[in-house]
């Protein structure tokens, strides 16, 4: 049958191979970017924004270490699971949400146009990827038996799908943009021509929201709403079930501030690659001020006003860059 | 391959199915291990199919039927009909050996077994017709044999009614199927369905739209579409577990095999047919999905994320290039492994405790820790999330949709959306069943006997088999099918990693980091419990609650309560759907046929006379036309 076209046969060509399993992947995942460099830059800049925040509410703040002496003080405690918990899922939820936050790190380029582990299409996983953790965080709330783990838990849930089609579609934006799905190509792509923050400003916007509710900072903590549900789903979590899950946090963290920088305003690459790093590592700390301020002065939004928020503000903004770059590929 | 074995497999069932009254005379029991067996045996024939079938060879038997109506009783097998039939005969089998647990001590055996055995039969005939005849008359067979097991319980209301629906629905599908399959005849001159008929030089002009049209509503009923799924969360929930299992992952597949056989693999379609194709899916996802959020009956929620599913079938099969058919027989297959995975576990819950609601459920989970186990990964399988298998066709499908462009983009957002409002009614469904406090009333439930947990264990482990090696079923199974349709284009042997112009997945490389990521875990864990002064020990507490006493059912948190800012945001939404939603489709085509049978009624007065000049009228008429 001949309807289908020429392009089918670009199946058959064999896209170049890339040696996928090596040693080096090991150190990726482990020291650079994965596990250590970015948990320590994620712990770092979740210090700067308490100490933000903290100056902005006239406080002083903690010192630059609170947020490492905090997680080796829940390494060197007793885990506690309670009587009625599911153990397994309990205890897996919290390995789960480390491992998922630390191989994301390797599809997110720090400081170059070229993540660590790229691969065609990999932007759709690195959604997936980042969803794991809230999904983690959500059966490990739900199987603690614990009331305000479950609603924390079903709030948890409620806001992934409130922000989950605003980065859907602001990231979509750029790949239709782009021609790839590729994250290596959009950042490529703006470095040749022209930053995304400028072309797709709203979209950007959107991205940012989006993120913020995503990890779950102000005025987006509902999940853990400490006034009103203690933790939630955090709640029966302690000593070093707790710190993993504050590592996969901080990682997250990191990974973030990275895929927004990669996305909307990468560059300019000095060729240095440890002068690319640092001046990567500078722009995470400037997003931060924006995210303190914002945290500083709003109070925590309820659930459904933040669902409302997400599926007509937020989505209203997305759709626009979104409608803009489909006509632009159309055109 | 011996076609002898074929020709035993094919007619096994039916003769299977005139002995298990006899069976049933040596032992109750019989019956189930008999039909066990014999399911057994079908699946492995066909099994040992699959290698002639991937060598590129095809299998035809043919044997004389009805030579008046030149229609012989053929058998065709290609690389599509293997895989529909590998779906129900593996099924089957694993639907009987639970059956055997689950039937155990309830009446009507024999007319179980024997309709299953029927059923497993006419939809392996439906697969396997070489001509559409024989395809109609297997058709049939297989909704008359449905019917008798959705009012399987026919001493309770709730199943009749849903039984009367169903009846009434999917005959009306097979009306449809029938006009076409004689609309096809009648210009093409034969009932083969190995003939290439180009739609648009067949036959006058609204041939073409008439034949997409009247299969599309024909096989949408069968394949749950939106709007024709109205039958489902009813039918669903009230048949035994282990049939909505079949329902669900085998039968609703052979509506999708109707459309791919006859669209795209006979018709040379009209240009808009697969954008149509895709918006129904994207529509049903969508639709399938949201209604799912709200239910609190756990077989209708799977009801309803069964057809959510079908949507992102539909969506793969609608892109209409060679990928994005692959991503979408591959996320068939996929569901058809963890959806009935998914009923064979809930019916496990309802099995022991007796109840469908799930906020009548909750810590099951220490009660029953293989079904759990097994819900939980087909709860994940199905929302995609990696490593499991419903990822990697959910990516196939993402990939083929952005590769097409255009309209596609927008279709693509949809999915991708869908996937999170898929995991939110999954994680609700866990929650309520799985996790909680364990209700007073539950305290003594156990574990299901090995007849029920082996078929859900083996589906559950291929899960994450086809989840981590998905190089296997996309190159034995599902690649074979593509070659069907896109006549071999596809080459599926450089599938490894899957790639498109777009994406390379590698699985078992992410899986393995994700697990060396996982292993790091537990090495930082024993790296601060070397260090700690505290007791190494994970100690067991009750759980924290600000120090209140809180009766039990405070510490319930109800299933109602999950997604109540969601039912409030959507709620005009919502009450559309309770106040009738899509069956008005249904009330007014019967109301309007009801008005045309009113006519016609009013020339069936009694009187003899008025019949005589009727017939005179006629034979006028007649007269005329011939004399013309």
């Amino acid at each position: 049958m001949n309807f289908y076209n020429a392009r089918e046969k670009n199946h058959l060509q064999i896209i170049e191979d890339r040696d996928i399993v090596n040693w080096w992947s090991l150190f990726h995942l482990l020291v650079f970017p994965g596990l250590i460099f970015a948990a320590t830059i994620g712990l770092l800049l979740l210090w700067l924004l308490r100490k933000l925040i903290a100056r902005f509410q006239w406080r002083v703040g903690p010192p630059i270490y609170q947020c490492f002496a905090d997680f080796f003080k829940l390494l060197f405690k007793e885990s506690i699971v309670p009587a009625d918990a599911n153990r397994i899922v309990f205890i897996l939820a919290s390995f789960v949400s480390l491992s998922a936050a630390t191989v994301a790190m390797l599809l997110i380029p720090i400081g170059s146009s070229q993540p660590f582990q790229g691969f065609m299409g990999d932007i759709i996983v690195l959604i997936y990827l980042l969803s794991i953790p809230s999904i983690a965080i959500i059966l490990g709330g739900s199987s603690s038996s614990n009331p305000f783990g479950a609603v924390g838990a079903s709030r948890e849930m409620v806001l992934m799908i409130a922000y989950e089609i605003g980065l859907i579609l602001s990231i979509l934006t750029l790949a239709i943009d782009a021609g790839s799905l590729m994250i290596g190509d959009i950042v490529k792509y703006q470095v040749s021509n022209q930053i995304y923050l400028i072309r797709y400003p709203f979209a950007a916007v959107a991205f940012f929201i989006c993120v913020q509710a995503k990890l779950g900072i102000t005025p987006f903590d509902i999940p853990d709403a400490k006034t009103e549900l203690i933790a939630g789903p955090y709640t029966e979590y302690s000593g070093r079930l707790l710190a993993l899950f504050k590592l996969s946090h901080a990682i997250l963290f990191f990974g973030l501030m990275s895929m927004m920088i990669s996305l909307f305003f990468p560059g300019p690459f000095t060729g240095v690659y440890i002068f690319d790093v640092l001046i990567h590592l500078l722009k995470c700390s400037i997003i931060v001020i924006p995210i303190s301020i914002i945290a500083a002065v709003n109070p925590r939004l309820k659930i459904n006003h933040a669902l409302r928020f997400f599926w007509i503000f937020v989505f209203i903004l997305a759709a626009v860059d979104f409608a803009r770059a489909l006509l632009l590929v159309i055109a | 391959m011996n076609t002898d074995l074929l020709i035993i497999a094919i007619s096994l069932p039916f003769i299977a199915a005139l002995a298990v009254p006899f069976v049933g005379m040596i032992s109750s029991k019989a019956r189930g291990y008999f039909s066990s067996i014999v399911t057994v045996v079908i699946a492995s024939i066909i099994m040992l199919t699959i290698p002639t079938i991937y060598s590129g060879e095809t299998i035809e038997l043919l044997f004389q039927w009805i030579p008046i109506l030149g229609v012989d009783f053929g058998i065709y097998i290609d690389g599509l009909s293997i895989l529909i039939a590998l779906i129900i005969s593996v099924l089957g089998a694993l639907a009987s050996i639970y059956s055997i647990g689950f039937m155990k001590d309830r009446e009507g055996s024999n007319r179980y077994y024997i309709l299953l055995l029927l059923f497993i039969g006419s939809m392996l005939g439906v697969a396997f017709s070489s001509n559409l005849f024989l395809f109609y008359v297997f058709w049939e067979l297989m909704t008359l044999t449905s019917w008798g097991l959705v009012i399987f319980y026919q001493r309770e209301e709730k199943p009749l009614k849903a039984g009367y629906k169903y009846f009434v629905m999917t005959t009306a599908a097979s009306v449809w199927i029938l006009i076409a399959i004689t609309a096809i005849f009648s210009y093409t001159g034969t009932f083969d369905m190995r003939i290439v008929i180009p739609l648009s030089a067949t036959g006058p002009g609204w041939l073409g739209p008439f034949l997409l049209v009247s299969l599309f509503i024909g096989f949408g009923i069968k394949a749950t579409i939106v709007p024709l799924h109205t039958w489902t969360p009813a039918a669903y929930s009230e048949t035994p577990a282990p049939i909505s299992a079949i329902f669900s992952s085998a039968m609703t597949k052979l509506g999708i095999y109707g459309i791919v056989r006859l669209f795209y693999v006979m018709f040379i379609p009209l240009s808009f047919t697969y954008p149509l194709i895709a918006a129904f899916g994207v529509v049903t996802m969508v639709i399938g999905g949201m209604m799912a959020l709200i239910q609190e009956d756990i077989k209708r929620l799977l009801a309803y994320s069964s057809v959510s599913q079908i949507g992102y079938v539909l969506l793969g099969i609608g892109v209409g290039t060679a990928f994005g058919i692959a991503g979408g027989l591959f996320h068939l297959l996929n569901h058809a492994m963890f959806k009935a995975l998914l009923f064979l576990c809930a019916g496990a819950v309802i099995y022991r405790v007796g109840t469908r609601d799930i906020n009548e459920l909750g810590g099951l989970a220490k009660k029953m820790p293989i079904t759990a186990a097994c819900f939980i990964i087909g709860a994940l399988a199905v929302s995609g999330v990696p490593p499991f298998n419903g990822f990697v066709s959910k990516l196939m499908i993402y990939e083929a949709t952005i590769e097409a462009g255009g309209i596609y983009y927008v279709l693509c957002a949809v999915a991708a959306f869908v996937s999170v409002i898929t995991l939110a009614y999954f994680v609700k469904a866990v929650h309520s069943i799985f996790f909680g406090q364990s209700l007073e009333n539950l305290k003594e439930m156990k574990e299901v006997s090995p007849y029920m947990y082996v078929p859900m264990c083996i589906l559950a482990a291929g899960c994450i088999i086809f989840g981590i090696f998905p190089q296997l079923p996309l190159r034995y199974l599902v690649g074979p099918a593509v070659g069907v349709i896109t006549s071999g284009v596809w080459t599926y042997d450089i599938l490894y990693p899957i790639r498109s112009d777009l994406g390379i997945w590698d699985a078992v490389t992410a899986t393995s980091l994700l697990i060396i990521g996982i292993i790091v875990g537990v090495l930082i864990y024993y790296f601060g419990m070397g260090r700690s002064t505290t007791s190494p020990k994970i100690e067991k507490t009750k759980i924290f609650v600000g120090g209140e006493e809180l009766a039990p059912d405070e510490l319930q948190f109800s299933s109602a309560h999950f997604y109540s800012s969601i039912k409030t945001s959507l709620k005009p939404f919502y009450d559309l759907s309770r106040a009738g939603g899509f069956d008005w489709i249904y009330f007014n085509s019967a109301a309007a046929f009801e008005r045309t049978c009113e006519y016609l009624r009013k020339t069936h007065t009694g009187s003899l006379a008025m019949y005589i000049a009727w017939f005179m009228i006629a034979l006028i008429l007649f007269g005329m036309v011939l004399l013309i």
